[in-house]
């Protein structure tokens, strides 16, 4: 032993609660690893590091195929061969939970999918067009000026600009942001006032595009 | 960890003899105490019971308590390994030396293992061959790419490592570090820490083995990295710049600055540069060391083994020692040649003459003409080597230069005297104002050889200027009239051509004498003139006038007499071989009238066709490569045969001649004399408050000053005692030693 951090600094995925997705916690017990290690042994240090970057890649949608073959690999040394039990322990529980959860690994892996719409490369925010009052809150919150509107307009998040910080969902005062996963909801294109976007217009955007992924084609 | 077993080994022997003392590192002669020692040591050796085990089914012995790493090195088996250093306690922290043992589940790390009799031992099962690989593609993933631009290419243990497990980069993802752009550079340890492993060698070495313990693995922003206490430089922390940090890095993290160090010469040699100028060679760092712990008499003991005419040189030797000191690129160069000084007077024991080696009578004679520097230290170490020995000097005394060259007030002539009378000892044979003007003269006297050491004692002018003034006069010449007390008159201004150090002895033996008005012309700037910043800042206080970068261009005569010189600015010159160029300075013609025009512009031998030999640049001598001249059994050697340089290098130049001369003679050349025994340095040495600024002391007041200025040593020697780490191309490893049934 050379490390004298030990495995009662990770939070438990048994009280992760039912909203939680496997390969987030994963990450960011790696990530709690990686920050914790003292440098000393190669497999904490760099093991760590690298098993977190993978698990980021995948939370990121930037996931490769080979991917769950890879973290196999390296948790299993990490798990038998780290010097401390700190990393021992956090591979050992990442690699349980990659076999008891393997599908939901795959999908997110090979789809770039999560059930719970945590992991960040897996879903786009919109604002809710039913509930947005143009409030304009949203728009001046943004970091990336993501967000189209104006006074009394419904607004609208443009997604390939989002980076999902997640701000304007903090300061929404109507909880109208929303995340979207594979089911994309009907939003207008561009900001209109409010109360004149209903299930009859937006012709283009109509009936819940169903945006298909597979594998991992983008 | 030292293992229960290591520390029993320790016990068990009981004595104070590191490891690599045993055999290898040993010197011929040993003193009969240290003897018993290593007898003893030796004897243990076999008591102490040796293991028999098993690697890759080779069948090896190795001494109980041993890690099973060293263990398999040793025997010629390689086992790859990264972190593992042998002068470091084993930490098992790069994986790269896990192996496989029968019976046991999981693998080891084979430098945390101690060997046990009969364990089987596979270094290359697939789980330990796969655990080594993910090691060493985990610590690829942080390190750039760009080998062939790194200046540790092909001298790198990582790109080795790669090498010989066929690890390119690979299916990882690349990471890159932030905190690895932190440590700077200084002028002597460069840092490229983003090509940094984390092997934790440097912090190691720094802590465990020099106690100095300023690097450490720090953390940042949830990164660890190789730097100092809250990441000031080096320069600013108690670091002793001794390069262990340097010696141990396996990549080229941390490495010296280029041009610290010559690079030409063994590799032990370059990495003491003070001890590579010396002309002789000389152990300066152990002397050093052994003045700052005021043991003076084993001090000159060191000196002694190299140089002979110790405390003369501790006044003018040319020390170009310290232009080499790597101390220089932090603040100052030790003081050497103070130090020496220091050491020689003060040593009240003289232990050195204990450990003379004096042959028996060899039945055969040299002549050597010419006693000074070098002929007075070849003719010694002759004299010790068994022959009978007698010196020609055309001076009523010895000493050349020393003697009749060096101004007194730089030099007293009691030094001298005591010094030649040191090595007459030996039973040297002076014959003293016999000028030997040619060989024929010694012919019919029966010597077995002889030696040409009569210096380079004549005036060299410009061409234009080789001409019969009154009032003009050669340095060498007006040297050795003033110590005479032969000069002429010079009258009221003397003017000095030549701003090297002659030039400076002239000048200011002239201010001494009560000359009003002495000047140097010199073509130099200030700051290119090639005399000691010293003798500048004296002559400077004394009142002499020093014209830099000037030329004389004419002599105004009057008569058969010299009454003033024209001079010329310029900006430079070089010397073509249609001879001098010079890029004059425009309308800055000026007249300097003088009484006394001394030439110290050179100097060259006064040998002529008719003493026998083979001649050189006209009155050169002429040798081959063991300084023998074109007559057989006749040698020269010093400034007859390279012109002036310094007195060091002429002992060199008479120690050399000596070997060869006795190897002529059938001997087996070798004058090497220990009068120090070697104890192994003390590598932990630990901090000293404010070490690199401390300033540089000139002149010793008293013991404190010379302990003062001994600990600023950098202590460049300590380096080489730290142990290589062998490559796996290394030839050790083409045949296991291993042991039969």
């Amino acid at each position: 032993m050379i490390c004298d951090k030990d495995s009662k600094i990770f939070t438990k995925w048994e009280e992760a609660g039912k909203e939680a997705c496997v390969v987030d916690y994963c990450m960011n017990l790696m990530g709690t690893a990686k920050n914790e290690s003292c440098g000393k042994c190669v497999l904490c240090r760099e093991g760590t590091w690298q098993v977190y970057q993978i698990m980021r890649d995948i939370t990121e949608g930037k996931a490769e195929s080979e991917d769950f073959e890879l973290l196999a690999d390296l948790l299993g040394q990490i798990q038998n061969y780290a010097s401390c039990e700190m990393s021992r322990n956090a591979a050992a529980v990442c690699m349980e939970l990659l076999k008891s959860h393997e599908e939901e690994w795959d999908m997110h892996i090979r789809r770039k999918r999560c059930t719970n719409l945590v992991c960040k490369g897996t879903y786009t925010l919109y604002v809710d067009p039913d509930i947005c009052d143009g409030c304009g809150q949203c728009l001046k919150s943004c970091p990336q000026e993501a967000i189209d509107g104006g006074d009394g307009l419904i607004h609208v998040i443009r997604t390939d600009q989002c980076n999902k910080s997640m701000v304007c969902v903090s300061v929404c005062p109507k909880a109208a942001i929303k995340k979207a996963g594979a089911v994309k909801p009907k939003i207008p294109g561009e900001p209109v006032p409010v109360g004149s976007f209903g299930a009859s217009e937006g012709s283009g955007e109509g009936g819940g595009r169903r945006r298909r992924r597979r594998g991992d084609v983008e | 960890m030292v293992s229960r077993a290591n520390k029993l080994h320790q016990v068990t022997l009981g004595v104070k003899v590191g490891r690599n003392n045993i055999s290898e590192r040993r010197e011929d002669r040993v003193h009969a105490n240290t003897f018993t020692a290593i007898c003893t040591v030796r004897c243990m050796d076999i008591i102490m019971s040796k293991v028999r085990l098993e690697i890759d089914g080779y069948k090896i012995e190795a001494d109980e308590g041993k890690n099973l790493l060293r263990a398999a090195l040793d025997a010629g088996i390689y086992i790859p390994h990264l972190c593992y250093h042998p002068d470091l306690t084993p930490l098992g922290n790069c994986k790269l030396c896990g192996v496989e043992l029968q019976g046991e589940p999981n693998i080891v790390q084979s430098c945390e293992t101690i060997v046990k009799e009969g364990m089987v031992v596979n270094t290359k099962s697939e789980a330990a061959n796969k655990l080594r690989m993910t090691a060493l593609e985990l610590m690829l993933a942080s390190h750039p790419k760009d080998c062939t631009s790194c200046d540790k290419y092909l001298n790198c243990e990582l790109q080795a490592l790669m090498q010989y497990m066929g690890v390119a980069h690979s299916r990882l993802r690349e990471v890159e570090k932030e905190n690895t752009k932190i440590a700077v550079s200084d002028r002597l340890i460069k840092k490229e820490m983003y090509r940094c492993i984390q092997c934790g060698r440097c912090v190691r070495v720094c802590e465990e083995v020099r106690g100095v313990g300023v690097l450490k693995i720090n953390k940042k922003d949830g990164e660890t990295y190789i730097s100092t206490k809250d990441d000031v430089p080096l320069i600013d922390t108690e670091c002793r710049f001794c390069g262990a940090c340097v010696e141990v890095c396996p990549t080229g993290a941390i490495q010296d600055v280029k041009g610290i160090f010559p690079t030409e010469g063994s590799r032990n040699m370059t990495l003491v540069p003070c001890k590579y100028h010396c002309p002789a060679h000389t152990d300066i760092p152990l002397y050093v060391r052994l003045v700052k712990e005021g043991k003076y008499s084993d001090a000159v003991a060191v000196i002694r083994e190299k140089l002979t005419f110790p405390h003369s040189l501790g006044h003018i030797c040319s020390h170009v020692c310290e232009s080499g000191c790597k101390r220089t690129y932090i603040n100052e160069p030790i003081a050497i040649r103070e130090i020496k000084k220091f050491a020689v007077e003060n040593d009240k024991d003289q232990t050195w003459r204990q450990g003379v080696l004096r042959g028996e009578a060899k039945g055969k004679k040299v002549a050597i003409v010419g006693g000074g520097a070098a002929g007075m230290t070849a003719a010694y170490y002759l004299a010790k080597k068994g022959y009978g020995v007698e010196v020609y000097e055309r001076q009523p005394v010895p000493g050349g230069m020393l003697s009749f060259g060096i101004p007194k007030y730089r030099l007293p002539q009691q030094i001298v005297d005591e010094e030649i009378e040191i090595l007459k000892e030996e039973g040297i044979k002076v014959h003293a104002n016999s000028n030997i003007q040619s060989l024929e003269e010694l012919k019919d006297k029966g010597y077995d050889a002889v030696l040409l050491t009569v210096g380079a004692g004549k005036g060299k002018r410009p061409p234009a200027f080789d001409k019969g003034w009154s009032n003009a006069m050669d340095a060498v010449d007006f040297c050795r009239k003033a110590i005479e007390g032969t000069l002429p008159e010079l009258g009221k201004t003397v003017t000095v051509y030549g701003g090297g150090n002659v030039g400076f002895d002239c000048a200011r033996t002239a201010k001494k004498l009560g000359i009003k008005q002495v000047f140097i012309v010199c073509m130099e700037a200030r700051e290119q003139m090639l005399a000691d910043q010293e003798e500048i800042s004296c002559g400077l206080e004394e009142g002499i006038e020093i014209l830099n970068s000037r030329s004389i261009v004419k002599i105004e005569e009057e008569g058969n007499a010299i009454s003033a010189l024209s001079l010329i600015g310029i900006k430079s010159f070089k010397f073509t071989k249609d001879g001098l160029e010079l890029e004059p300075v425009e309308g800055s013609e000026e007249i300097l009238k003088t009484d006394t025009l001394v030439f110290a512009t050179g100097q060259q031998p006064d040998l002529k066709a008719s003493f026998g030999i083979e001649l050189v640049r006209n009155s050169f001598a002429k040798v081959d490569q063991s300084l023998q001249t074109s007559e057989k059994g006749v040698f020269a050697a010093g400034d007859v045969v390279y012109g002036t340089k310094s007195v060091v290098e002429a002992i060199a130049s008479g120690r050399q001649a000596a070997i060869n001369i006795d190897k002529y003679l059938g001997g087996d050349g070798n004058i090497e004399e220990t009068l120090y025994e070697r104890r192994k340095p003390e590598a932990n040495i630990g901090t000293v408050e404010l070490f690199s600024e401390l300033e540089r002391i000139d002149r010793f007041k008293d013991a404190g000053d010379a302990t003062a200025e001994s600990l600023r040593c950098l202590q460049c020697d300590l380096r080489t005692e730290l142990q290589k780490v062998k490559y796996w191309v290394d030839p050790h490893f083409k045949t296991v030693k291993g042991v039969s049934e």
